[in-house]
C-alpha cells in the first residue's frame, strides 16, 4: 500500500471512524514495531485505538504474543541527522555496527542509548524499550539552539543547546537513560503524564537513567553523585547539574535559570497547571524516596533498590498511580523479592515516611 | 503586532521568564516574517487550548498571547507536539528574536 494512502487511512481511523479498520492489526503491529520511525507513532496509536474498540483487555500483551521479536541481547541501534529541521526522523547517518561518525551528538546518541539496552538487557534481561528488540531510534540536531530531548512516543530526540544555558543534550548518558525510560514506562506502567503519575513517570526515568550512569561507572550508591544531567549546564550557569536526587531542590541558582524548584518532601509539594501539573518538579519526591532506599541498603543501587522498583514499574502500577500507591507498591515488592520485614522492605518503608507519602 | 510567549516543562521543566515582542520595535524584514508566520498559522482562528490526544514526555507547553494592531486579540495554550508545523514555526521564531 502506498505510503500516503496508508497515512491518510490511518489518519481516518484516529479521527473517530468506529471499527472500519482498513489496514489490517497484523500489519499495523509490524509497522508500530519495525517500520519507518515516522509511521510507528502512528501505527502504535491506530492500533491502540482500535483494539480498544474492540473491546481487547491487555492490548500489548496481544501485540507482543505474535509479533516477530529479535533475539534477546541484540542491539539495533539508528541515528538520524535532523540538519536543524523539525521533519522527524531526519536523515540516517549511522546504524548498528556502523562506523562512528565525525560527529559527536550522532556517536554520543549511539554510544548511550547502546549503554542504556545493555544496562536493562544485563541487569533486569529486558530486551530493548518494549522487551521485544524494538530498534532504538534517535534524531540529532532538532531544530537550531534547542533546550531540550524528548521521547515522542517512537523515538528519541535531540536538540543542540543554545551553548549560552544549555550544552548539547546527547552530552549526559543520564539523560539519554532518562528518555529512553520513558519508552519502557509506556510499555509497562503507562503512567499518565500529569499530575502524581506524571511525576512518577517522570522519577522513574531520572531513577534508571541515574542507575545506567552508576552501571556504567561501575558506582556503588555512595560512591554515585545522584545528579541529573550533570555537564549539561553550559560555563558561567551557577549550578551542578539540573536535578538533585540525593538533595532535591539545591541543582542550580542562577539568574537566567531560577533555582531548582524541587521539593524532597510532600508538604513541598508543588501545585499549579504549568509543566502538566510539575511532572519535572514533584519527581524529586520519588527520586529522593529512591535514593534513601538504595543509600540505606548500599551497594549497587540496581542490585536491591533498582530490582523493587523496575518491578513495581512492570508488575504492580497502573496508569493512574499516586506516590502512596507507588509507595505501597514498593512496599509490597520488597516485601516478595526480600522478604516481608526484611530490611529491604524496611528500607523502602522507611524511605517513604521520610519523604512523607507514608505515615 | 504586540506577541507574548511563555514556555513550561521540558526535560529541564523550567517555566522560562514570558517573552514580549512588539513587532513595531523589530526590524522590517523580522516584523513581515513574524506577521506572515501569524497568518500561516491560521492563529486567531485557533482553539484556545491545543491538547495533544498522546502526550510526548518532556516536551514544552507555550501560552500564546497576540494582540494585532486592528484591536484583534487572541490567546491559545499549546503542547508544543500538538502544534501544526506553521503554529511550531511560530513558536521558534518568536523564542529566537528574544536571542537576538
Amino acid at each position: 500500500m502506498k505510503k500516503s494512502r496508508l497515512t491518510s487511512a490511518m489518519g481516518q481511523l484516529q479521527a473517530g471512524c468506529p471499527v472500519c479498520t482498513i489496514i489490517p492489526s497484523h500489519m499495523l503491529r509490524h509497522l508500530s514495531q519495525y517500520g519507518p520511525a515516522r509511521l510507528r507513532e502512528t501505527a502504535f496509536q491506530t492500533l491502540q485505538h482500535s483494539e480498544r474498540l474492540r473491546g481487547q483487555r491487555d492490548m500489548l500483551a496481544y501485540l507482543g504474543a505474535v509479533a516477530l521479536s529479535t533475539p534477546a541481547g541484540a542491539k539495533r541501534r539508528t541515528i538520524y541527522d535532523l540538519a536543524h529541521s523539525t521533519q522527524l526522523p531526519g536523515t540516517l547517518v549511522r546504524d548498528e555496527g556502523g562506523p562512528k561518525s565525525k560527529d559527536v551528538q550522532i556517536n554520543e546518541a549511539y554510544d548511550y542509548s547502546g549503554a542504556t539496552y545493555d544496562f536493562y538487557s544485563k541487569v533486569f534481561g529486558r530486551n530493548s524499550v518494549d522487551n521485544r528488540g524494538m530498534r532504538l531510534d534517535s534524531s540529532v540536531h532538532y531544530y537550531t539552539d534547542f533546550d531540550n530531548a524528548f521521547w515522542n512516543g517512537a523515538q528519541m530526540v535531540y536538540g543542540d543547546g543554545d551553548g549560552v544555558i544549555f550544552q548539547r543534550f546527547t552530552k549526559c548518558l543520564d539523560v539519554i537513560g532518562h528518555e529512553l525510560t520513558h519508552g519502557v514506562t509506556q510499555y509497562e506502567a503507562g503512567l499518565a503524564y500529569q499530575g502524581q503519575p506524571g511525576a512518577l513517570n517522570e522519577s522513574f526515568s531520572d531513577v534508571f537513567g541515574s542507575m545506567v550512569k552508576q552501571w556504567k561507572k561501575k558506582q556503588t550508591a555512595d560512591q554515585a553523585d545522584w545528579l541529573i544531567g550533570e555537564g549539561l549546564l553550559a560555563k558561567g550557569i551557577n549550578g551542578v547539574a539540573l536535578r538533585s536526587m540525593k538533595a532535591p531542590g539545591t541543582a542550580y541558582n542562577d539568574p537566567q535559570l531560577g533555582k531548582d524548584p524541587q521539593p524532597a518532601h510532600m508538604k513541598d509539594y508543588v501545585k499549579g497547571s504549568a509543566d502538566n501539573g510539575g511532572v519535572h518538579t514533584n519527581s524529586g519526591i520519588p527520586n529522593h524516596a529512591f535514593f534513601l532506599v538504595a543509600a540505606a541498603l548500599g551497594g549497587s543501587s540496581w542490585d536491591k533498590a533498582g530490582k523493587i522498583w523496575y518491578d513495581t514499574l512492570c508488575n504492580i502500577l497502573q496508569p493512574h498511580a499516586t506516590f502512596a500507591n507507588a509507595a505501597n507498591g514498593t512496599i509490597r515488592s520488597a516485601g516478595i523479592l526480600f522478604g516481608v520485614a526484611s530490611k529491604e522492605q524496611n528500607a523502602v518503608k522507611s524511605a517513604w515516611q521520610q519523604v512523607g507519602v507514608i505515615k | 503586532m504586540y506577541i507574548k510567549l511563555t514556555r513550561s516543562g521540558g526535560f529541564a521543566g523550567i517555566t522560562a521568564p514570558s517573552l514580549e515582542v512588539d513587532t513595531a520595535s523589530l526590524p522590517k524584514s523580522d516584523a513581515r516574517r513574524v506577521e506572515a508566520l501569524v497568518a500561516g498559522a491560521g492563529f486567531f482562528d485557533l482553539p484556545e487550548t491545543l491538547q495533544a490526544t498522546r502526550q510526548q514526555p518532556d516536551r514544552f507547553q507555550y501560552s500564546l498571547e497576540v494582540a494585532r494592531d486592528d484591536g484583534r486579540k487572541h490567546s491559545i495554550i499549546c503542547d508544543e507536539e500538538a502544534a501544526s508545523e506553521p503554529l511550531l514555526q511560530l513558536l521558534y521564531a518568536v523564542q529566537k528574536l528574544n536571542r537576538k
